[in-house]
């Protein structure tokens, strides 16, 4: 399948679709009225895992492999987040994307976090990346990723 | 029971004798109206005729800070001492988050002397004008008070018994008003006097590369990664 026109596509699609929800979330979560800041929109399990969304300007036109290490270095550095796993991802309308998986601690509990972003150009905008952050205790959070991913795949 | 036409006036509110407390409530609620007239005119005029402003606006601020600390406790500790030298106190007090109230005139070196405890991630400042509401409470307050004066004026005059309980339900319930009306004036003021800030604290954990860098590319947004603020349902809001 050609991805040309869906690579076009996609972000029109993205601004033409910034009223609603951006993501289909997990079964079972539902969507915050009032999201913390500084997201957009945020979704929440009933054991407390969350989804974020926000868009972020990317300046300089930072390609993947520049924000993953962005993101890798900022966590890892001065945050002490643990690195699990870095892999490419791609939404159901095309939009290419890097994903990072971190394990971390706070007051003596285990989570995982994850964030997904996605380089695009709304139309007639200036460069952005869309953001999606995933975290929840690790022993709750572990065993839905798949759903988690899925719902980042459905990135609108 | 006849109103004695020849009672004397006050403030424009006519005197009756007992028998005429409803009447006396038409008056009173005639003069609320009136200085309420008077005070919109005032602020349409941008005149004092009428109304007792008050010298200066009443002007109730708050911030808040997420700060990125090395340690929340000691930076807890930091916090409670400048603010108890600015003459405040800690109102609220939890693991990462404090609420303090400082003298509105110590308000800014508070903010600046915060900002220096840690590193600053997000601050909000917000200034919600309270004076038209302080106004009301006065006039409304000055209105109560000559008519509870009123009131008791009646009272003590004496008559028959049901008129009296009348008279006396009446004074118990403006009191009451006129108390509900004070204690908002003085939660106001109070307010009005000691600036409010929140002050979230984000400690980096202990684990670190070996060396320590202090990784910090210019993007903000970076900064707000993290488990921390994607699991706080107050942040911000």
């Amino acid at each position: 399948m050609n991805a040309r026109p869906l690579t076009v596509l996609a972000p029109l699609l993205l601004a033409l679709a910034s009223c609603r929800a951006p993501v289909s979330p997990p079964a079972g979560w539902i969507e915050l009225s009032v999201p913390a800041f500084p997201y957009e929109y945020q979704y929440v399990s009933a054991d407390d895992s969350r989804l974020g969304y926000r868009v972020v300007p990317n300046d300089g036109e930072g390609d993947l492999g520049f924000w993953c290490r962005s993101i890798q270095n900022q966590l890892t550095l001065n945050r002490g987040y643990e690195l699990v796993s870095m892999s490419d991802v791609e939404t159901e309308g095309g939009m290419a994307g890097k994903e990072l998986l971190f394990r971390t601690s706070a007051k003596g509990v285990d989570y995982v976090y994850l964030v997904a972003f996605f380089p695009f150009t709304p139309f007639l905008g200036s460069p952005k990346l869309a953001l999606l952050e995933a975290g929840g205790e690790r022993s709750i959070l572990e065993p839905e990723l798949d759903a988690v991913r899925a719902a980042i795949r459905s990135l609108r | 029971m006849a109103r004695d036409q020849d009672a004397p006036k006050s403030d424009g509110v006519i005197m009756s004798r007992l028998g005429d407390v409803d009447d006396l409530t038409v008056a009173v609620d005639d003069s609320l109206n009136k200085a309420q007239g008077e005070a919109d005119d005032a602020d349409l005029q941008g005149s004092r005729q009428g109304a007792d402003l008050p010298a200066k606006r009443m002007v109730v601020y708050s911030a808040s800070y997420r700060l990125r600390v090395t340690a929340a406790d000691e930076a807890a500790a930091r916090t409670r001492s400048l603010v108890e030298e600015l003459g405040g106190f800690v109102q609220e007090e939890s693991t990462d988050r404090m609420v303090v109230r400082v003298p509105v005139d110590r308000f800014e070196e508070a903010r600046r002397r915060l900002a220096e405890v840690g590193r600053v991630l997000q601050h909000a400042i917000k200034a919600q004008d309270i004076t038209e509401e302080y106004t009301d409470l006065e006039l409304r307050l000055g209105v109560k008070k000559r008519f509870l004066a009123e009131l008791q004026a009646l009272y003590e005059r004496g008559g028959d018994l049901a008129d009296l309980l009348t008279v006396k339900r009446e004074i118990d319930r403006v009191t009451e008003e006129i108390e509900r009306i004070e204690g908002r004036m003085r939660f106001l003021a109070g307010r009005a006097a000691m600036a409010t800030i929140q002050v979230d604290f984000d400690a980096v954990t202990e684990r670190t590369e070996p060396g320590g860098r202090d990784f910090d590319l210019p993007f903000p947004w970076l900064r707000s990664l993290g488990i921390h603020n994607l699991m706080s349902g107050r942040a911000g809001r």
